[in-house]
């Protein structure tokens, strides 16, 4: 469970928020204890009381009944409070959550984040995340409350018969430790199933789903359906184990709140026998604990549950500890004065190959030169442009621009004197604008559409009724393969840095299409480094050099 | 947002899906129900014994009896909390198992096309987490609601022979209970909704930032955006806070009806004792274990009704869930024909006047007359967008025309059973799928019964022999999630590996070498050469290399074909 440990100091920030939710919640359960405390006890002494007149004229029923109003009352608003504070505390938990994890993430893109880069992985940090909800409105809170109210309770016990307040704090101690402990251990095992399966169901799933033109042109369906069926009944059963594990530990605290008040009765007649002990504080104690395991019931799910919740917390700080590949300087130690691109013995291969993709690789690449890396895939054009970029260092050699090795540049210097067209382009889900500005931060209007105008994007653009603040939509959705292909190149033209990479500039469009954007590109480019990286020798007449790689 | 006729027809489908497992909803509202009467007796048990100590001053051996049979409820209540939670669990495990059953064979009734409207992300997240998100409302939901009206009558029913004043003031709440549904109803509701849709919407905002961050990064622009996380999240909080205040409301009152009548009772039930309040009795005036009996009975009747507001959030979940799934089953599936193709080798296939538009757009394909006799080899180019791989879809019967048809010989092909016609076609795509498997059942899924010669023969054939021995364990290497492992190149072969082995009489290619380098590009086309030879073939790809095995090449221009070149050697496009 110390996986949880970093998620519980994230609290901190919401401290009086989570401690003022706390204290309503607290003062909620101990008005509804003591409304039914004080209504046992009014009742049970009222009719003892009502034994004889004289006695029934004497007894005061004004104190008690001022006092339920009062719980009554109390428990109403509290529980209102309670609700309102705890929510928008998790809420600003939860974002607070989302800033660090991001703040942890920032330094490993991208090389860590290409292992991670499927969006099932993506998605299951999102809901790793609001699996942490749990931890704070379902385990921390009430099981401080539960256990608050428990001694509160026990302690008022305490001053009425020492053996009832002994026997119903081990019974509720019991109820608060032992029971969610119990449910958390047995459930752990089938939660990891649980886990394991569901992922397999999921991959059989979205096979299934990706290959069904094979499935069903090879006759293959009916045999991929029986698969998803199997891995599905297969949850079912360790499912079941789980929802077994929930009554058996519903089923104890049922039992163990009866066990209480039994307990309670069967030390409490004696000395009510021997009047040692009021009949009426009896009646208040029988009440009291019934009221006081309402506290106590929701534990052990909360528990049984946190197996999950702890294993997010472990995938989430598994992905915080991970150390960046690439560390930047906080300053350059230099300016950059000229814009040469030198590789000198580079060797290089990423973490899961065992033979290096660059081998003492040289290449010099003058400042304005227009150069074409040419060669199959898996040569190493890619991680060229990796290296340049910091995506990754070389294992050993160094790349310098200029006469200055990039490893003593800060990360805002490198970045703006680089602009990249990457091979897979991400679109925000964001307006035209957001998405163009990314490459300029304060590009006004008519830049914009001077780049879209160059190409060709500008008359789409006006079309729509929104222009530049239409919305993307999800990945980009709203616009073709290749209409994306261009709004990165026009994102990477704002950017307006000295040396520019184009990765497989243009897979994804038609002929005619990426000859007039070559047309275009060309008088934009006069004047800087431009280097190209294709598996298609085209354009040729644009280059200055052809590296074959 | 769902709309209201959406949220109705969401629902309607799930009660629909309940009539299956209505045995097992039962059993849970039969478990709780016994639970619910035991306790009244154990409240019954508990009064009379706290009223015989103390009251009548017996001793703890005179109420042995009641205090042991008190221990037996206890036990056997303890006993029906566990088996409800077994019995629930069965209300929803068969119906969720069916569910997605079927929804993944609507998937393959879908056919590539139609489910390729749906995102991956989409299907994923339907298949798992929207058929999980059912469970609540079979499981705890639906029987809670019958609980919600069944538990507090029979407590009414016990308490009004004992007292009707405390029996009347329960029951001025009852009425008030349709009330409390219709505030759970509009509060949690809208709590649940609110509270997830803030989940959600912070979710997709933060799940675009992270697969959109080495973009960021690249453009120096990544370190801002850690301020603008916590600045849309508080936007987003305040702004559901704000409807949350006043849908808390709802629960607050909830609180207020069973604090107010637990109250009331307590104070009334006193005062009756006292003698203060000399009504609410039958002939004898009123015991202590009369008025603790119906005091230790006033939470238990509001209970039911704030465990309803609990499962409400299932229900909305369950609604929101069931609205995803349907939006998936209801996607129009072709009817099943029964025509057998007569012929298999000497067949002409033509494209009769065919029109084809994707649902509300233009027409991609218009009138379009094409020919292809068995065993020619032809091809098709023209830029991307202009409907090649329609068309290749239309023949594969993955889409319907929408007028016009395609005739192989004098059949019809709307009129063919598709699982028969399939078994002539093979299918070659620009990134091929594999699954989550070894190699050799990658290869086999072409045709599971072969031989591991055959294996063997389609693997050397396809070049994938070639990179297997270089792996450790060869043809029985697994591929991980979206071919890990493998590069592109490698996945083409594994797929050519697989037409190999499957042997069928129609190839439909699809830029099948856009996504190799020239070295593969010219592996696989060797292969696919030899391949050809007797077959029918037709051929997308913008590659000269890749149309020069085609005989015939067209030119795919608004929606209709123009022959270009007719020579065996083909023709460069441009």
């Amino acid at each position: 469970m110390t996986e949880l440990w970093p998620f519980i100091k994230l609290m901190r920030s919401q401290s009086k928020m989570l401690i003022l939710g706390f204290l309503l919640g607290l003062i909620t359960l101990l008005a509804g204890t003591s409304l039914l405390a004080t209504s046992g006890y009014l009742i049970c002494g009222a009719a003892f009381a009502g034994l004889t007149s004289s006695s029934a004229m004497a007894f005061n029923y004004f104190t008690p009944a001022a006092c339920i109003r009062f719980f009554a009352m109390v428990r109403i608003a509290g529980r209102y409070g309670e609700r309102v504070t705890t929510h928008s505390a998790t809420f600003r938990i939860l974002a607070d959550l989302r800033s660090w994890l991001y703040s942890k993430i920032e330094p490993l893109a991208p090389a860590h984040l290409l292992k991670h880069n499927s969006g099932d992985l993506l998605n299951r940090i999102i809901s790793d995340i609001d699996a942490l909800d749990n931890l704070y409105i379902r385990v921390l809170l009430p099981f401080a409350a539960a256990l608050l109210l428990t001694l509160a309770v026990c302690t008022l016990f305490y001053f009425f018969n020492i053996a009832i307040a002994i026997s119903t704090l081990c019974i509720m101690l019991f109820a608060i430790f032992i029971v969610p402990l119990i449910a958390l251990l047995l459930g752990r095992q089938a939660g990891h199933r649980i886990i394991q399966t569901t992922s397999a169901l999921r991959t059989d799933i979205i096979d299934t789903y990706h290959n069904l033109t094979d499935l069903l042109l090879f006759s293959a369906a009916d045999k991929q359906l029986k698969k998803v069926h199997k891995t599905q009944t297969a949850l079912i059963q360790q499912q079941k184990k789980m929802s077994n594990i929930k009554g058996f530990s519903i089923a104890l605290i049922t039992l163990l709140s009866g066990f209480a008040i039994w307990l309670a009765l069967y030390l409490g007649i004696p000395f009510v026998y021997h009047n040692k002990l009021n009949g009426a504080v009896l009646g208040m104690i029988i009440l009291t604990i019934m009221a006081a395991f309402e506290a106590i019931n929701p534990l052990p799910i909360a528990f049984q549950y946190l197996g999950k919740t702890a294993a997010a917390a472990k995938r989430l700080n598994a992905i915080a500890a991970t150390k960046p590949t690439v560390t930047f300087v906080a300053e350059s130690s230099e300016t950059i004065k000229n814009v040469d691109i030198t590789f000198r013995n580079v060797n290089f291969h990423y973490p899961q190959q065992a033979f290096n993709v660059l081998e003492n690789f040289n290449l010099h690449i003058a400042a304005k030169e227009k150069v074409m890396l040419l060669g199959p895939t898996g040569a190493g054009k890619t991680t060229l442009m990796q290296l340049l970029t910091r995506c990754w260092d070389p294992l050993s050699g160094e790349t310098l621009l200029g006469d200055i090795p990039i490893k003593n540049l800060a990360e805002s210097d490198l970045r703006k004197t680089i602009s990249i067209v990457p091979q897979q382009i991400h679109m925000f889900n964001a307006s035209v604008r957001d998405n163009l500005c990314i490459g300029k931060q304060d590009a006004d209007d008519s830049e914009l559409w001077n780049v879209l105008q160059l190409l060709d994007l500008d008359n789409t653009i006006r079309a729509l009724p929104k222009q530049l603040d239409t919305t993307m939509g999800e990945f980009g959705m709203c616009f073709s393969g290749g209409q994306i292909k261009r709004f990165a190149i026009a994102r990477a033209l704002l950017h307006n840095a000295p040396i520019m990479i184009f990765d497989e500039p243009t897979e994804g469009l038609d002929d005619t299409t990426s000859q007039q954007i070559w047309q275009a590109l060309q008088t934009i480019l006069e004047n800087k480094t431009v280097i190209v990286i294709t598996h298609q020798p085209e354009h040729i007449g644009f280059f200055d050099r052809v590296i074959q790689l | 947002m769902i709309s209201k006729t959406e949220k109705k027809s969401a629902y309607r489908w799930l009660m629909q899906q309940s009539r299956s497992t209505q045995t097992w909803i039962s059993l849970t509202i039969g478990c709780s129900f016994a639970s619910g009467l035991l306790f009244i007796l154990q409240a019954s048990l508990l009064a009379k014994i706290i009223d015989k100590a103390y009251i009548h001053h017996f001793s703890l051996h005179n109420v042995f009896i009641p205090l042991f049979i008190l221990l037996g409820v206890i036990i056997i209540r303890a006993g029906f909390s566990w088996l409800r939670e077994i019995v629930s669990f069965q209300a929803s495990a068969r119906i969720r198992q069916t569910v997605r059953d079927e929804l993944v064979a609507h998937l393959t009734r879908l056919g590539p096309v139609n489910a390729a409207t749906l995102a991956t992300g989409a299907i994923s997240s339907s298949a798992i987490e929207h058929v999980e998100a059912l469970h609540g409302f079979f499981a705890d939901y639906l029987p809670q609601m019958a609980l919600a009206i069944m538990i507090p009558l029979a407590i009414l029913a016990f308490v009004f022979p004992v007292n009707w004043l405390g029996g009347l003031i329960l029951l001025f709440t009852a009425p008030l209970i349709p009330l409390f549904m219709a505030l759970i109803g509009m509060g949690v509701e809208s709590i649940n909704q609110q509270h997830l849709q803030t989940l959600s919407r912070l979710g997709a905002h933060f799940l675009d930032l992270l697969q959109g961050l080495t973009t960021l990064k690249l453009f120096g622009r990544s370190k801002e955006q850690r301020n603008i996380i916590s600045d849309v999240a508080n936007e987003y909080c305040n702004k559901t806070m704000s409807v949350l205040r006043i849908a808390f409301i709802s629960s607050a009152v909830l609180e207020l009806f069973s604090s107010v009548a637990i109250a009331i009772l307590a104070v009334i039930l006193g005062l009756s004792l006292l003698g203060k309040v000399d009504i609410g009795y039958y002939g004898q005036h009123i015991t202590l274990y009369q008025a603790l009996f119906i005091l230790l009975l006033a939470p238990e009747f509001f209970l039911p009704l704030r465990q309803l507001s609990v499962h409400y959030h299932a229900r909305a979940e369950a609604i929101a869930a069931a609205h995803e799934l349907q939006t998936i089953f209801n996607l129009p599936v072709a009817e099943i024909q029964s025509g057998l193709l007569k012929t298999t080798d000497d067949y002409v296939i033509s494209f009769n006047e065919v029109c084809f538009a994707y649902s509300k757009q233009e027409n991609l394909l218009n009138n379009l007359n094409l020919e292809i006799k068995a065993g020619e080899h032809i091809a098709i180019v023209g830029p991307s967008g202009i409907g090649k791989t329609t068309l290749l879809n239309l023949l594969a019967g993955f889409i319907q025309p929408s007028s016009g048809c395609i005739i192989i010989k004098d059949q019809d092909l709307a009129t063919l059973n598709l699982t028969n016609w399939w078994q002539h076609i093979a299918w070659l795509g620009q990134n091929p799928r594999l699954i989550h498997g070894t190699l050799r059942e990658n290869i086999l899924l072409a045709k599971p019964g072969a031989s591991n010669e055959e294996i063997m023969h389609a693997a050397d054939k396809a070049h994938v022999s070639e990179f297997a021995k270089q792996l450790p364990q060869g043809l029985d290497t697994l591929i991980g999630e979206q071919n890990m492992g493998l590069s592109g190149g490698q996945a083409q072969r594994v797929a050519l590996a697989r037409i190999y082995l499957a042997n069928k009489t129609i190839l439909l290619l699809d830029e099948p070498t856009a996504s190799l380098d020239t070295v593969t590009e010219k592996f696989v086309l060797q292969a696919l050469r030899e391949l050809a030879q007797n077959k029918t073939v037709i051929t997308i790809s913008h590659r000269a290399d890749t149309i020069a095995i085609a005989s015939k090449v067209y030119r795919l221009e608004d929606g209709k074909l123009d022959l270009m070149s007719n020579a065996v050697n083909g023709g460069k496009h441009d």
